[in-house]
């Protein structure tokens, strides 16, 4: 070999070359993970006290693998009832050019669907079809889709098992906003339900969640009715309506179980956590590119029937076993 | 060497190792990759398969499940006591919670009466009243069958079946419950294939009642336009075993196997992106590239290599040879690689060596030529210069003689100039024969005709013409005498010994000459010895050449014009007798010459011919004389008249016939070149024809050229040199006159018919 040497060298690195490519390439690098941070804006038609509405919504973004301080921002506004307060917090979020909305209760949903033209909605409502939001379930048009909770459709549900624990039911009252869409609907399915009990609803409307007074429940009391349903729009101001109400006797019926918790008499409505959970499943798929039109509107399949024995007690009404068997939450 | 020659080794080199690695490896990546990918599919064929099965018969069981709960609610049979009533109701709510999948429940009695219903939305009742007993769900219940009714989309969203099942006994009636197939996600969320691989159920329709992703149930997906006939058409039971292409729920193009979920004969598919499920091809593919690639890499090196490693030496080989070949000789070629290359380089080496050894000795030939040829041309010079002195002397003297013989008084006086005279011819007719001998020995006309010649003979005829010369100087000339015979040309050997016995005589100036022969084994060595001035050993090889004189100038000279040695050495050159030379300065040399020995013949003595009065023979002859020159026609014509001929001169053929008149002559002597072209040998044809007689002659000429021998001899007619001795004339005349030779002559041998002057 009579080779200078800076040949050989030259060689033997084509050589490694060679060999390094046999063995590097076939082992070829794994996708990037996602880098992009997803900007999430919570509107929530309810007070901040309900904190815990989020912490799901947070939960399963996080099992999704959104995570706040690395992937995600997460800016929640409570419009506490206030339609200005949510019109200001959409906007501000469509300023600043969020990627999702999720909105919670339907008067906020109507806000946004009339405010949000482009920006994937994520909607956690009561009847968006009843209420116009969507026209379909299964196929939303528009940018807004989300989760149904139900709410009217179990008002008659609610009426059966009150009538299960006051056999001689036979006027109830109904607590309702005048903002909320959802109110007619309420109340009509009440009424076909208490019509076949023979039991008549005597209908009491406020302008707003917090524009309620005693007067109100006095007048409902002295008006004959024997128990209040109460729209589920007024959740979180539970701890203002449950003693206001039992002043009068008037136990109080209501979807989610922080009224029975609040000393309420039974509520029935799905499980606001699982559903508040299964958002981050919308947002996932939105950060994602999905489009709200190929997101069906999911509807609950498990409702909670939450009981309190110490109100049932209180009023001295008797629990009967086929209640007592349906109930998933007893409070003592 | 081209850079495209280069190249087009290269492109070989490369083609020939690219396709010596590339095809094979090639067709093997291909058959690997194949049987890889065939493996692959029927690996996944089976797994998806299984899958399926298993899938399946996790949802056949999630109904079968349902069942049996349902079963459990129609133990009891139907009476009319409100207790058991509120019995069945309870036992029925008990199963809604058990049975998270049903919505809806109703209780049948045994003629299909709707006793109880419970549901999760809509309000409980009791005693309905509603008469089911026509529906299918009831009529195949009661028939022993659990009924599965087709799947409905509740309000376009949600999928839900009808599930019907019997009591063991007829009384017991029918529980019909809605079940939410939403809750089959559970069973297929969990199953994964591979990496994106996933699993879902289709009705008999195609409609799409279970997958991972919800909103996909949940948006009402219709397969059936997606999946092939042989799919959809497929009896319960059968599956295909093969993997199918299908445009997955989710847009996707996937692989996907099934399996039926009895007993609703339902399709449960699972499936694998044909992205992922070619990967092991793809892979099989890449790693053949990536290999092959190396491959073909590594054998273009490998080849490039190769052809630089011949190129190279091909390069050094061609461009040595062109710089041999354009006659840089010593220019030598560097290759060292072991092989045939290396050999071939050396091999070039060797010839360019050889070349070169050729070349130097042409250059020392050719040197060697050019200064003979310089000193051949120095020669003539000499030899003018010399030949013109020589010649200038005796015609001085012979002007002076000339002019002095009218002017003599007496005979005595006239004698006297007469010899004088005639010595000064002899002088100058030696000296132009001695220039035609040198002449004609170089234009190769004189051959030799051996035969046995007696020594002693040659010995007594030189004794005879150099004893006088001898002894004029003082000089002993002593011959001892000889028997032997040697194979040579007489006249050629008498010219040979005569020449040097000259030369002997010449340079010596007291002693004697010998003349000797002395036999050695088959040779005989004729010797000339003197007591002369002798001949150094340095100039010994020159005095062979022309024009070479001993003698310094001045001393010794105007005897010759140094041709005679060199005329003995041509002839001996021509005879091939060695001569050699033994000489010492002042002290005398010895000339030898061999001869091959030949025994004596046994005919008798050569007999001469007998002399006849020449003046009788030629007394009265009638000789034509037909010449251009008439100094020659008078000198010539003059002597013949002398010698007692009749003498008719002309000048010319026609000239000839006039003068002749009737006569016939007895011989004609013509100049070969006559004027106006005409040549002497057609002058003595035209007289032969003229007077129709084989008339005697013989041509005349100065012209020493081959081509006037060869018109010649071509005549049949003997050439006589100019200038001629009156003694030669005489002898041809006398011989062409007498009446035995009237035949045409024979061609005489020039040279010994011109030996009878001394060689000058």
């Amino acid at each position: 070999m009579h080779q200078p040497p800076t040949r050989q060298a030259n060689r033997r690195a084509v050589l490694a070359v060679l060999l390094g490519l046999g063995v590097a390439l076939p082992a070829r690098a794994q996708p990037a993970a996602t880098s992009r941070t997803g900007r999430v804006g919570f509107v929530s038609w309810f007070p901040p006290d309900e904190a815990g509405q989020v912490d799901p919504l947070r939960e399963g973004l996080r099992e999704l693998g959104w995570q706040e301080r690395r992937n995600l921002e997460l800016e929640v506004h409570f419009a506490q009832g206030s339609a200005d307060r949510t019109r200001a917090a959409l906007q501000s979020l469509l300023q600043r050019r969020f990627d999702v909305i999720v909105v919670r209760a339907t008067p906020a949903a109507h806000i946004a669907k009339e405010l949000v033209r482009e920006l994937p909605v994520v909607m956690l409502v009561s009847d968006p079809l009843a209420t116009g939001l969507v026209s379909r379930l299964g196929r939303p048009d528009g940018n807004i889709t989300g989760l149904s909770l139900q709410g009217p459709d179990l008002a008659g549900k609610r009426l059966e098992h009150l009538r299960a624990l006051m056999p001689g039911l036979r006027s109830v009252g109904f607590l309702g906003a005048a903002d909320d869409p959802n109110v007619t609907t309420f109340v009509r399915e009440t009424e076909a339900a208490a019509q076949q009990f023979g039991v008549s609803v005597k209908p009491r409307l406020v302008s707003g969640v917090r524009a309620f007074a005693e007067t109100d429940f006095k007048a409902l009391a002295d008006d004959g009715a024997q128990a209040l349903l109460v729209q589920p729009i007024f959740t979180g101001q539970q701890d203002r309506i449950v003693p206001l109400a039992m002043k009068y006797r008037l136990p109080v019926i209501s979807n989610y179980a922080v009224f029975a918790k609040a000393g309420g008499l039974l509520t029935l409505g799905p499980d606001d956590g699982a559903i508040t959970r299964r958002a981050a499943y919308f947002v996932h798929r939105l950060l994602n590119g999905a489009k709200p039109a190929d997101l069906p509107v999911e509807q609950p399949s498990r409702f909670t029937l939450a009981l309190n024995v110490a109100t049932a007690r209180s009023l001295g009404l008797k629990v009967p076993p086929a209640l007592q068997l349906s109930a998933d939450i007893v409070y003592e | 060497m081209t850079p495209w020659i280069r190249g087009r080794l290269l492109r070989k080199v490369l083609l020939a190792l690219l396709l010596a690695v590339g095809l094979p490896l090639g067709a093997y990546s291909v058959v690997n990759s194949v049987f890889v990918w065939r493996q692959h599919r029927s690996t996944l064929a089976e797994v998806q398969q299984l899958q399926a099965q298993a899938a399946a018969q996790r949802i056949t069981q999630f109904v079968r499940e349902i069942e049996g709960q349902l079963q459990w609610a129609t133990h009891l049979g139907w009476s009319d006591d409100p207790g058991a009533l509120e019995q069945r109701r309870l036992d029925a709510m008990r199963l809604l919670r058990q049975a998270p999948a049903v919505t809806d429940l109703r209780l049948l009695d045994g003629q299909g009466r709707e006793r109880v219903v419970v549901s999760r939305l809509a309000l409980n009742q009791v005693e309905t009243g509603a008469d089911r007993s026509a529906e299918p769900g009831f009529r195949q219940a009661l028939a022993g069958q659990a009924h599965h009714g087709p799947v409905t989309f509740r309000r376009e969203t949600e999928p839900f079946m009808q599930l019907a099942v019997a009591g063991t006994r007829r009384e017991a009636g029918v529980v019909m419950a809605d079940v939410n197939l939403k809750h089959i996600w559970d069973v297929v969320a969990h199953i994964r294939v591979g990496q994106a691989g996933r699993a879902w159920v289709v009705d008999r329709a195609g409609l799409l009642i279970a997958h991972p992703d919800i909103s996909l149930v949940l948006r009402n997906t219709d397969l059936s336009a997606r999946l092939p006939p042989a799919v959809r058409d497929a009896p319960a039971g059968r599956a295909l075993r093969e993997p199918i292409p299908l445009i997955s729920p989710s847009g996707e193009r996937v692989l996907a196997s099934w399996a039926n979920a009895e007993p609703m004969d339902w399709r449960v598919f699972v499936e694998v992106p044909e992205a992922e499920a070619q990967a092991p091809l793809r892979e099989a593919l890449w790693q053949a590239g990536v290999v092959g690639v190396g491959s073909l890499l590594f054998a273009a090196l490998l080849a490039s290599g190769l052809s630089w490693r011949m190129v190279r030496p091909i390069r050094e080989l061609t461009a040595g040879a062109a710089r041999i070949g354009g006659g840089q000789l010593d220019h030598r070629i560097s290759i060292h690689t072991d092989d045939e290359l290396q050999a071939l380089g050396d091999g070039f080496n060797a010839m360019a060596a050889a070349l070169e050894a050729s070349r130097s000795g042409l250059e020392g030939q050719v040197a060697q030529r050019t200064h003979e040829l310089a000193e051949a041309n120095r020669a003539k010079s000499r030899l003018l210069a010399a030949a013109s002195h020589d010649l200038r002397q005796p015609l001085h003297a012979l002007n002076l003689l000339v002019a002095q013989l009218p002017l003599a008084r007496d005979a005595a006086e006239r004698e006297r100039l007469t010899r004088r005279i005639e010595a000064a011819v002899a002088s100058i007719n030696g000296l132009f024969d001695g220039l035609l001998d040198i002449s004609k020995l170089e234009a190769g006309v004189v051959t030799a005709h051996v035969a046995p010649v007696a020594l002693q003979a040659v010995f007594d005829g030189l004794v005879v013409t150099y004893a006088d010369a001898a002894q004029a100087k003082g000089l002993r000339l002593r011959v001892r005498p000889s028997r032997d015979w040697v194979l040579s040309d007489r006249a050629l050997l008498e010219r040979i010994l005569g020449n040097l016995l000259a030369n002997a005589v010449r340079y010596t100036t007291r002693g004697g000459i010998v003349l000797g022969a002395r036999r050695r084994g088959s040779e005989v060595r004729l010797e000339v010895w003197d007591s002369g001035i002798g001949i150094r050993p340095e100039v010994q090889p020159e005095i062979f050449r022309e024009f070479f004189q001993v003698a310094p100038q001045g001393r010794l000279r105007g005897e010759g014009l140094g041709l005679g040695l060199s005329i003995v050495s041509r002839l001996c050159v021509l005879l091939g007798h060695p001569i050699g030379l033994a000489s010492r300065p002042g002290r005398g040399s010895c000339f030898h010459v061999s001869a091959p020995w030949v025994e004596a013949p046994r005919l008798g003595p050569l007999a001469g011919p007998v002399p006849t009065l020449a003046d009788e023979m030629l007394h009265g002859r009638r000789v034509v004389v037909i010449d251009n020159d008439a100094r020659v026609l008078e000198s010539t014509g003059g002597l013949l008249v002398a010698w007692g001929c009749e003498v008719v001169t002309a000048a010319s053929a026609e000239q000839a016939v006039q003068n002749l008149g009737a006569a016939v002559p007895d011989l004609v002597i013509a100049d070969l070149h006559l004027d106006h072209g005409a040549l002497g040998t057609e002058a003595i044809a035209q007289l032969r024809c003229r007077f129709g007689a084989a008339l005697p002659a013989f041509l005349l000429s100065g012209d020493v050229s081959q081509a006037a021998r060869d018109q010649a001899a071509a005549a049949g007619l003997a050439l006589i040199d100019k200038p001629a001795s009156p003694m030669r004339l005489r002898a041809l005349v006398t011989r062409l006159v007498s009446p035995v030779d009237r035949t045409p002559l024979p061609t005489a041998n020039p040279v010994a018919a011109a030996t009878s002057s001394p060689a000058g």
